[in-house]
């Protein structure tokens, strides 16, 4: 198992450099002048020249990587952006935690409530609960969900006033752990704090999630539903195993198998969706900041960005291969050869 | 020896699957008892219904697509369909099954000792783990499985198709039962396989005062293991008796040519079969359903379902050649 | 494909499965409402400028006295800041988001069916190893974000809108088409072929495509939907077509800010997007079932 997991990871740092050199190369190859579309038409050509130098453009492109690379790994250095006109670390500390916070929030919801919904969609097959819960899966795959962001600040946030209408409030610096507001706010103790930032995430996070429930609610349901016929919970029954121990468990480990996989393209489809969501509730998020930072060509903050999705799609896929090896013993033992 | 009491008894057992093309009719009419303490054989062709009795009896057909149009089935006096909870309660307690193909039956996502852990966790809940752990590794050695612990910590995927059967039958036998029943255990298996899960079986049946109802291709074993023998065709009873006499002297015309369609090493070899092939589900015959394959068919035969006649004491066979005999009272 | 009737040896094995699917696809009445829907939109967006009440709004055009009027007889989606009407720049939106996703699956389709098809039949070579390794590369990041980096490197426009999709939708392709052609070429039909010494580009093009093409038709309708949402998101950060013509998702981000009274401004745009999904989902999932059936 352990040699599984060091393999995929091995497997993942690989794919991301070469990503990260991609990335890379291809900014610096396109036409346009970034340096000087951020400094602006009236700055002398000197200044930007000096800059130029400074950011090490005016290098060939392998020079340059393995200046950059080498700082990302010994000194966390993910170079200059000309967007913000401060390191990139610097910005990926401060927005990276929050989007992270909303990410795991969203995730948490997805994976309870697609389940649940699944769950009992696919118990009570074919009543009026069954249908209607596919009625509402229906429609909440096929909602683009900024079109949900709409909906719910309608809603929540003008109407009746319940949620905040956006943005996220920071916390002051004593307070801060990991950046995570929320969290932070919870593991001091403040809890009115962490009240108050808790419902400046319900909205973005169940915008964002809605569609991945719907759609995880209809898999986990078929998924369910295949399994319910199969000869080893007939077999199980028989063998005097209690009812709710063969639905919960018997039935329930197997079907969890292609409702985790699923869960996978979720959380791709999550970080992704976040740009608009983060956009629109004015989250202060990294998504945010990663649409300013490719919308600018920003050279050094487009890399980074990248790798950091990257980063945390791989390891959401390891999280999930590891998972789905637990469930199954298939899995698990044809990998450890 | 077996007692008089009718611990199981089927009458006029109607069941359909409902499917896309119209109702296939599985069951048309089935008769069969087990007593206390009896082992009783079913035999018949793949696809003749065996599977879904045994399934009726468990109580494990999924009612849509499938219909109990008719009959009843009495387990321990009561009709278990009438009241499903309690017909459900009354079997899980008294009645167990091992199913045809022990790769399916077992869930490829628990070890074995988590399934058996479950089962005896059913059976009562206060066990403490030591008990349940000392009632495992017996289950397996009266299945002869070597290296039990090992076994229960392992997964189906682990295991052979023998020892994947062994745990079934293991498993069926954790609770005590009155009835166990077994849907041809030894079909997807290996030949060399077979005679030993069949020797297990022999020896695990004789050993206990359990009524079996044993399904099997293996007509060599049903004529040693049982004491009463069922030919199904086609969803009806062709003939029933006695183990012996009915190996000895079969009555039913497709008896007499299943009998004769067995490879033998002596006399006759490999046979030619019976010509035809089972007759449709969905548009069976109005009269007997063996009729179009019959090599003894008369006109009668096609228009009406044949009565069950007593040719002999305690034979029973359903075939019209048999008319001028007393009808069975049962 | 032969017409019915042409050679009535040949032709009748093929129309009468063609029949058969269809009757199959029929029996759903969601199914076909999916393709009601479908066939709608795409005739909607063929004929837009014909069908349009106020085709020039979908340019630029300036009626200051009728903004922000909400949904009426006379503009049956309201009008928008500029006065111009919703509805006629929400049919002319419609052309580009279908044709955005058109165009990626025309770029992205062949290219990725092809990888897969070169590398499944190369299994176990080099070759194999490489596109595997280079579609493992593309999917590294989720699809949007590919996108937008892709897009972004170009002037706005929703031809580079494609690329950029297209980019991130190619190793779908390519991956179903490598597990279909390593499952069908176990196949003994594939087998046959190969003995009787066909050459490797007529098996893969003769004997296997055909056969993957199913489960590709059902992949592609269901991909339209999140294709078209990609797209849209995309413009709603400015990438898609340019102002002033209009595009589904710069439409929804226009009229954020003017939420809630003028509602209608984002509210129709972002319901012409689920409808576009709606019909494309039921769709897919009809022909889904469709084949399905088939395989068993």
């Amino acid at each position: 198992m352990a040699l599984f997991i060091f393999k995929r990871i091995g497997y993942g740092i690989l794919v991301l450099f070469a990503l990260s050199f991609v990335i890379f190369s291809f900014i610096r190859i396109i036409p346009g002048d970034p340096v000087r579309m951020s400094l602006g038409p009236t700055v002398p050509d000197e200044v930007v020249a000096r800059m130029r130098s400074e950011l090490h453009f005016d290098r060939p492109i392998p020079v340059q990587y393995y200046h950059w690379i080498k700082g990302v790994l010994l000194r966390g250095d993910f170079g200059r952006s000309l967007f913000t006109h401060r390191p990139v670390s610097q910005d990926i500390a401060e927005f990276l935690p929050r989007s992270i916070e909303l990410a795991i929030f969203s995730a948490f919801l997805i994976l309870s409530f697609g389940v649940l919904f699944g769950t009992i969609s696919a118990l009570f097959r074919d009543t009026w609960l069954d249908n209607l819960l596919r009625l509402f899966a229906y429609l909440g795959v096929v909602t683009p969900p900024y079109a949900f962001a709409i909906l719910f600040m309608l809603l929540f946030a003008f109407y009746w006033k319940i949620f905040p209408l956006g943005g996220m409030p920071t916390l002051p610096e004593e307070l801060r752990v990991t950046g995570m507001t929320a969290f932070d706010a919870l593991i001091r103790g403040q809890f009115d704090v962490f009240g108050v930032t808790l419902r400046h995430l319900v909205l973005p996070a169940v915008s964002l999630s809605l569609g991945s429930i719907a759609y995880q609610a209809r898999i986990h349901r078929s998924s369910m539903i295949d399994n319910i016929s199969k000869d080893y919970i007939a077999f199980a029954r028989v063998v005097g195993v209690s009812g709710a121990t063969v639905v919960f468990k018997h039935l329930m480990r197997p079907s969890f198998i292609p409702t985790l996989t699923i869960f996978g393209l979720q959380v791709a489809a999550l970080l992704g969706n976040a740009f608009l969501i983060e956009v629109m509730f004015r989250y202060p998020g990294f998504s945010q900041y990663s649409l300013q930072v490719i919308m600018t060509k920003d050279p050094y903050g487009i890399v980074a960005v990248s790798l950091v999705f990257g980063v945390i799609f791989a390891l959401a896929n390891i999280l999930i291969d590891v998972g789905v090896a637990w469930l199954d013993p298939r899995v698990r033992l044809k990998a450890s050869e | 020896m077996a007692g008089d009491k009718k611990l199981l008894q089927v009458k006029d057992l109607l069941v359909s699957y409902k499917v896309y093309e119209g109702l296939l009719r599985v069951l048309n009419g089935v008769n069969l008892c087990v007593r206390e303490g009896e082992r009783v054989g079913l035999i018949g062709e793949t696809g003749c219904g065996k599977t879904t009795i045994l399934k009726t009896i468990v109580m494990i057909v999924p009612m849509p697509p499938a219909r109990l149009e008719g009959g009843v089935v009495f387990f321990k006096g009561t009709d278990i369909h009438r009241d499903r909870k309690a017909g459900i309660r009354s079997v899980r307690k008294g009645v167990s099954m091992i199913l045809q193909d022990p790769t399916a039956a077992l869930n490829p996502t628990l070890s074995v000792r988590t399934f058996m852990a479950d089962v005896l966790k059913g059976k009562s809940q206060r066990m403490s783990k030591a008990e349940r752990n000392s009632l495992m590794q017996e289950a397996l050695e009266k299945v002869a499985m070597p290296f039990p612990e090992r076994v229960l910590d392992s997964y189906p995927v682990q295991l052979s198709g023998g020892m994947r059967q062994r745990v079934c039958i293991a498993l069926a036998l954790l609770k005590d039962v009155d009835l166990l029943l077994a849907d041809e255990p030894t079909t997807s298996l290996d030949v060399t396989i077979e005679e030993q899960i069949l020797e297990l079986l022999n020896d695990l049946i004789q050993g206990s005062k359990k009524s079996t109802i044993l399904v099997s291709h293996a007509l060599g074993a049903i004529r040693k293991m049982t004491d009463r023998v069922y030919v199904m065709y086609a969803g009806d009873i062709a003939e029933s008796g006695p183990a012996e006499a009915l190996f000895e002297q079969p009555f039913h015309p497709y008896t007499r040519g299943l009998f004769a369609a067995t490879p033998r090493l002596t006399g006759a070899g490999i046979s030619d079969g019976i010509a035809g092939e089972i007759p449709s589900y969905l548009y069976p015959p109005r009269g007997c359903r063996f009729s179009p394959r019959c090599p003894e068919r008369m006109p009668i035969c096609d228009e009406e379902k044949p009565p069950v006649f007593q040719p002999q004491e305690q034979r029973e066979v359903s075939c019209h050649l048999y008319a001028s005999l007393t009808k069975s009272e049962s | 494909m032969e017409k019915a009737g042409t050679t009535p040896k040949q032709a009748n094995p093929r129309w009468q499965r063609l029949k058969r699917r269809w009757y199959k696809f029929a029996s759903n009445p969601l199914s076909l409402l999916g393709l009601a829907v479908v066939i709608a939109l795409v005739v909607a967006a063929a004929f837009a400028y014909q069908i349009a009440p106020y085709p020039k709004h979908a340019g630029l055009f300036l009626d200051f006295a009728n903004a922000n009027q909400p949904p009426s007889l006379k503009h049956l989606a309201g009008t928008d800041v500029y006065g111009r009407d919703i509805l006629s720049r929400m049919l002319v939106g419609l052309r580009y988001s279908l044709a955005v996703g058109l165009l990626v699956l025309a770029l992205g389709v062949p290219s990725g069916v092809l990888m897969g098809l070169v590398a499944g039949y190369h299994r176990n070579t080099w070759v194999d190893t490489v596109v595997m390794r280079f579609t493992d590369l593309f999917m590294a990041i989720p699809p949007l974000i590919l996108a937008l980096v892709v897009a972004a490197m170009f002037t706005p426009g929703y031809f580079f809108v494609a690329i950029g999709i297209a980019t991130a939708w190619w190793p779908w392709y390519a991956r179903l088409t490598y597990s279909l052609v390593t499952s069908l070429s176990n196949e003994m039909y594939v087998k046959y072929a190969e003995l009787e010494g066909a050459k490797p580009r007529r098996i893969m093009f003769k004997e296997i495509l055909p056969n993957a093409v199913s489960p590709m038709f059902t992949k592609m309708s269901l991909d339209m939907g999140v294709i078209i949402i990609i797209a849209s998101s995309m413009s709603f950060v400015g990438l898609g077509v340019q102002p002033p013509k209009p595009s589904l998702g710069s439409m929804v981000s226009g009229g954020i800010q003017y939420l809630p009274e003028q509602w209608w401004i984002s509210v129709f745009p972002a319901a012409m997007v689920a409808l576009i999904v709606l019909g494309f989902n039921l769709l897919g999932d009809g022909l889904r079932d469709v084949f399905a059936i088939e395989e068993i």
